[in-house]
């Protein structure tokens, strides 16, 4: 019986926040995705694909999609906007080069109309390499003031597992403070 | 032309040199075979192109275009790892090139001219081999090799000492994908039915290399048929052009655990149009006589309507 009440409780109650983990080739996402799940560094080859797993932090349970970042795989991420409640987009402090290319992908998928206004966590990410920049001159370049979505920027290190914590943290805060999305059949 | 080129390269006595320090993966033949005319194909015409540059494989397709070589795919999360102030990697098949990237790779010659530099002072008893299964090895060599560059002919040609920091030995993030395919559940008809007493309309799960993705709950119409509206979307990684996807259709009982209703397949080809309806004809599980013979009779038995897209990345 308790078993019973508490199945009917978890449909009931339990709401899945929806993740997704994007960024450039090359930027940490599936090191952080199995950084936040394992809390182990693990050895990544470049993702010809996509991960998903379910994530718990404080009350919330996630379900996180990291979808590689390579030039083909970037132009499938947008069968994976429908329902995202925060998108996590992680970029390279230290790729110099490339963040103006990071801030034209981001602002593109935030423009696309399956993105129903989520909230956007920043991780300026490998801030353990000597030539990164620091968060503010990430987020003046990706003209992050120019959002209309929430937005919050965090330093971090994937490799030293700096930050992350923090990052999560606002996350869901803010998740919590929104009203419960009608989702589509599927999941 | 460029095959021709390629035939003509392939000496024995150069092969022979070739296949000596790794064991191949495949057939080099196969590997001529796969070769375009795409600018990025041209590049691994390049002489020493046709094995990664750091661990020996055959048939890699990434590079470290500031170094002007290419690595397989396991060389270039090494490289990743290093910091794009020293090695820029981009993949010859899932990125696009611009003019000035392939200059910088086409500078320098191929591996082996690269290799010639930056493996001047290798010890010729270096066993290359074993960096095909020891990835703390391999790390090590990368980093040795362009970070510390300690195998020029200036340098001193010891093995730099590992970082200390605790690397796991997990595997997740190791599995090599060629691409990812979108199943759009839209309809099923004829469906059997569950024999719980609380069941609501069913569901499918689509599973394929060891990943399984479910759909949502299906909508009954007034004739009995399902539908998904929106069609019940799913993603599955791909490991080869030619898997199939398992699909299971699920009764959703409230109280009791789900059962499988019916099974079927997708059979999935690297030919196949990029978005096509598909009929997937079901098997009824059920073990009641009758049930069996009321599918058997139907014409068509229980099926599923579905939108395949399959997109092929390497």
């Amino acid at each position: 019986m308790g078993l019973i009440m508490s199945r009917f409780y978890d449909k009931l109650f339990t709401r899945e926040t929806r993740v997704l983990l994007l960024g450039l080739d090359g930027a940490g996402k599936t090191t952080i995705l199995y950084k936040l799940k394992l809390d182990e560094l693990v050895t990544t080859i470049p993702t010809v694909g996509f991960n998903v797993e379910t994530l718990e932090y404080r009350n919330l349970r996630m379900s996180v999609w990291d979808v590689g970042g390579q030039d083909k795989i970037r132009a499938l991420w947008r069968h994976y906007y429908h329902g995202t409640d925060a998108l996590i987009f992680i970029v390279d402090a230290n790729d110099h080069d490339r963040l103006k290319e990071a801030r034209d992908e981001l602002h593109k998928m935030l423009a696309d109309e399956d993105m129903t206004n989520p909230v956007v966590l920043v991780f300026a990410n490998k801030m353990d390499l000597p030539g990164a920049r620091s968060a503010s001159v990430v987020s003046d370049t990706l003209a992050l003031n120019s959002l209309k979505e929430t937005w919050y920027i965090q330093p971090s290190s994937a490799a030293r597992g700096d930050g992350l914590a923090q990052g999560l943290d606002w996350l869901s805060v803010q998740i919590k403070l929104r009203p419960v999305k009608k989702h589509g059949a599927g999941s | 032309m460029g095959q021709y080129c390629c035939t003509i390269r392939w000496t024995p006595r150069r092969a022979l040199h070739q296949v000596s320090h790794a064991a191949p993966t495949i057939a080099p033949s196969a590997y001529r075979l796969n070769m375009g005319k795409s600018p990025t194909d041209k590049l691994k015409l390049m002489p020493g192109n046709d094995r990664c540059a750091d661990c020996g494989r055959l048939g890699p397709d990434w590079s470290a275009k500031n170094h002007g070589v290419i690595v397989c795919i396991r060389c270039a999360g090494v490289h990743r790892k290093l910091g794009t102030h020293v090695s820029t990697v981009l993949s010859l098949v899932a990125d696009d090139w611009d003019e000035e990237s392939l200059n910088m790779v086409r500078a320098k010659k191929g591996n082996r001219a690269v290799n010639s530099v930056l493996e001047a002072k290798l010890p010729l008893t270096f066993a290359r081999a074993a960096l095909l299964t020891d990835a703390a090895a391999l790390e090590r060599f990368i980093r040795s090799k362009y970070e510390s560059g300690v195998f020029r002919k200036e340098g001193d040609g010891q093995l730099v000492s590992t970082q200390p920091a605790a690397v796991s030995s997990s595997k997740v993030a190791m599995v090599e994908y060629v691409g990812i395919v979108f199943v759009e559940l839209l309809a099923g008809y004829d469906l059997p039915p569950s024999k719980a007493c609380f069941a609501g309309a069913p569901y499918v799960v689509f599973s394929t290399s060891g990943q399984t993705a479910k759909t949502g709950i299906a909508h009954v119409n007034a004739r009995g048929d399902h539908a998904w509206k929106p069609p019940g979307k799913v993603s599955l990684n791909c490991k080869t052009t030619g898997s199939i996807i398992a699909v299971q259709l699920y009764s959703n009982d409230i109280f009791g655990t789900p059962q499988v209703l019916a099974v079927g397949g997708i059979q999935l080809s690297k030919g196949m149009p990029e978005r096509m309806k598909q009929s997937v004809q079901l098997v009824s599980t059920s073990t009641s006589p009758d049930q069996k013979q009321l599918g058997a009779s139907k014409a068509g038995g229980p099926t599923l309507e579905v939108l395949v897209s399959l997109h092929i990345i390497t």
